[in-house]
C-alpha cells in the first residue's frame, strides 16, 4: 500500500501527504491529466485495465488501490 | 529493387506558443509548440519541407511518386498531392494521392513506398506528412491545447539493387471500434458542417469545446497504446527474426514524455536506446515520427536498424524496422 501511494504520489507529481484516505477531490492535482497518468500507470505497472468512468468515480486513494486488485 | 530511406527534413511555423510553466509540461515534457499561422496551410508547410529536402532540379525531376499524409486537405477535392506536385515542379509522370492517417500514417507511407518500389512501380519516392491540428483545437480546452503542435517533413525513399530491403518486418494493425476517442465530430458528410447544430460543451475538468473541435478521450487513447505497442515490437522482432539488442534506437511517435515513458516501461526497453523529445514540437501527429528520426541521426553516429511505430486516431498503429545505411545527412 505504501508502495502504491509513492507511486500515485508520483504519477499525479503532488507534494501534498497522501494517506489511504485522502480525498480526491482535495486533490488539485487530480484532474484529466491526472486522471490519465493514473490509467496508464496502473496499464504499465499494475497490468491493469481499468475503465475511465470507474476511475472516476473513485473517491479516495483507498478506492483506487482497491481498482487495481 | 530494395527501398531504402534516403533523406528526411521538416519545418515548423515560425509562431511559437509556450506553454506555462506547470506540472503539465513537467509530465508532458512539452515546453514549447510551433503553430500554424492563420492562412498557412498543412500543404504550404509540406511544400516548404519539400523545397528544403529536394535542393536541386534534378532531385524534383527525378520523384516519380508522391505520398502525402494529412488530416488537414486543402480542400475536399482536388486531391492535396496533385496541388503539390504541380507547386514542387515534380515531373508529370509522377503518380501523387492524398492519404488519411494520423500517427500512425508515417509507418503506412513507407509501406506503400516500399512497395511501389521493390514491385517495381517507381524508384523515387517522395513522402510529404503535415498537419495543423491547431486549426481544429479549441484554445479553451487544456486536455489537448498543450499537447499538440503543427508540422511538415518530408522524406525520400529509392530503390538500390541491394539484395536486403532497408524497409523491413512492417506490423500494421486497426481498431475502429475507438473512433470517436479521437475525433473533429463536424465537417465531413456524416455530420455536414451546413446543417449540424453547433453543440457547445464543457467538461468536468472546465475544458470548453464545440462539435467542430477536436476531442480526445487521453485515457483511451494512452490505454489503447499501452495495450497494442508492446505486441507490435514483439511482432516485428518476431517477423524479422531479431532481437532488442539488434535495433540501434526506437523511435516511437512523441506522444508526450510520460506516456513514452509509460511505454517504454511496458515494453521491456529501459536498457535500449529509445528516443524521448517532445520539448520543442509536442505532439506533431504524423509528423512525429521522422521529426524525431530527423533529430536522432542528427544527435548520433553509426545508427543502422531503426524500430519505428506510430499508433493513434483511427484507432490505428503500425511499426517496422528502417536501415539507416543509406541516409544522407542534409
Amino acid at each position: 500500500m505504501q508502495e502504491f501511494i509513492e507511486k500515485l504520489a508520483d504519477v499525479l507529481d503532488t507534494e501534498a501527504e497522501l494517506t489511504v484516505d485522502t480525498a480526491l477531490s482535495e486533490l488539485e492535482e487530480w484532474d484529466s491529466l491526472g486522471i490519465v497518468g493514473f490509467v496508464a500507470m496502473a496499464n504499465a505497472v499494475y497490468g491493469k485495465k481499468l475503465a475511465v468512468l470507474k476511475v472516476r468515480s473513485a473517491r479516495t486513494v483507498a478506492d483506487l488501490y482497491a481498482l487495481l486488485k | 529493387m530494395k527501398a531504402y530511406v534516403t533523406g528526411i527534413e521538416y519545418v515548423l511555423p515560425e509562431r511559437v506558443v509556450y506553454n506555462s510553466e506547470s506540472r503539465l509540461t513537467k509530465k508532458t515534457g512539452i515546453i514549447k509548440r510551433h503553430i500554424a499561422a492563420e492562412n498557412e496551410t498543412a500543404s504550404d508547410l509540406a511544400y516548404k519541407a519539400a523545397e528544403k529536402l529536394l535542393k536541386d532540379e534534378a532531385k524534383k525531376q527525378s520523384i516519380d511518386f508522391l505520398l502525402f499524409c494529412t488530416q488537414s486537405p486543402d480542400h475536399y477535392l482536388p486531391t492535396t498531392a496533385c496541388i503539390l506536385q504541380d507547386r514542387l515542379g515534380l515531373p508529370r509522370n509522377c503518380g501523387a494521392f492524398d492519404y488519411n492517417l494520423g500517427c500512425s500514417g508515417y509507418i503506412y507511407g513507407l509501406s506503400i513506398a516500399k512497395g511501389l518500389i521493390e514491385s517495381g512501380q517507381a524508384q523515387n519516392v517522395l513522402l510529404l506528412t503535415a498537419e495543423t491540428y491547431s486549426k481544429y483545437i479549441d484554445p479553451q480546452d487544456h486536455s489537448v491545447e498543450p499537447l499538440f503542435g503543427d508540422a511538415a517533413t518530408a522524406t525520400s525513399i529509392a530503390g538500390f539493387a541491394d539484395a536486403e530491403s532497408g524497409l523491413d518486418g512492417f506490423v500494421l494493425g486497426t481498431d475502429g471500434s475507438g473512433y470517436d476517442k479521437l475525433i473533429v465530430p463536424v465537417g465531413g458528410s456524416r455530420q455536414p458542417h451546413a446543417v449540424t447544430p453547433l453543440q457547445e460543451e464543457t467538461d468536468e475538468f472546465g475544458n470548453h469545446r464545440t462539435n467542430r473541435n477536436l476531442y480526445m478521450n487521453g485515457a483511451a487513447i494512452s490505454d489503447f497504446a499501452l495495450d497494442v505497442v508492446p505486441q507490435t515490437v514483439e511482432n516485428i522482432l518476431k517477423k524479422t527474426g531479431s532481437t532488442k539488442e539488434d535495433i540501434d534506437y526506437y523511435v516511437f511517435h512523441q506522444a508526450n514524455k510520460f506516456i513514452l515513458k509509460f511505454l517504454q516501461m511496458k515494453c521491456d526497453l529501459g536498457m535500449y536506446p529509445y528516443w524521448n523529445d517532445v520539448k520543442e514540437y509536442g505532439n506533431t501527429v504524423s509528423c512525429s515520427v521522422p521529426i524525431a528520426l530527423a533529430d536522432m541521426m542528427k544527435a548520433s553516429t553509426n545508427i543502422g536498424k531503426v524500430m519505428a511505430l506510430g499508433f493513434g486516431v483511427g484507432l490505428s498503429w503500425g511499426g517496422c524496422i528502417i536501415d539507416m545505411k543509406r541516409y544522407e545527412q542534409s
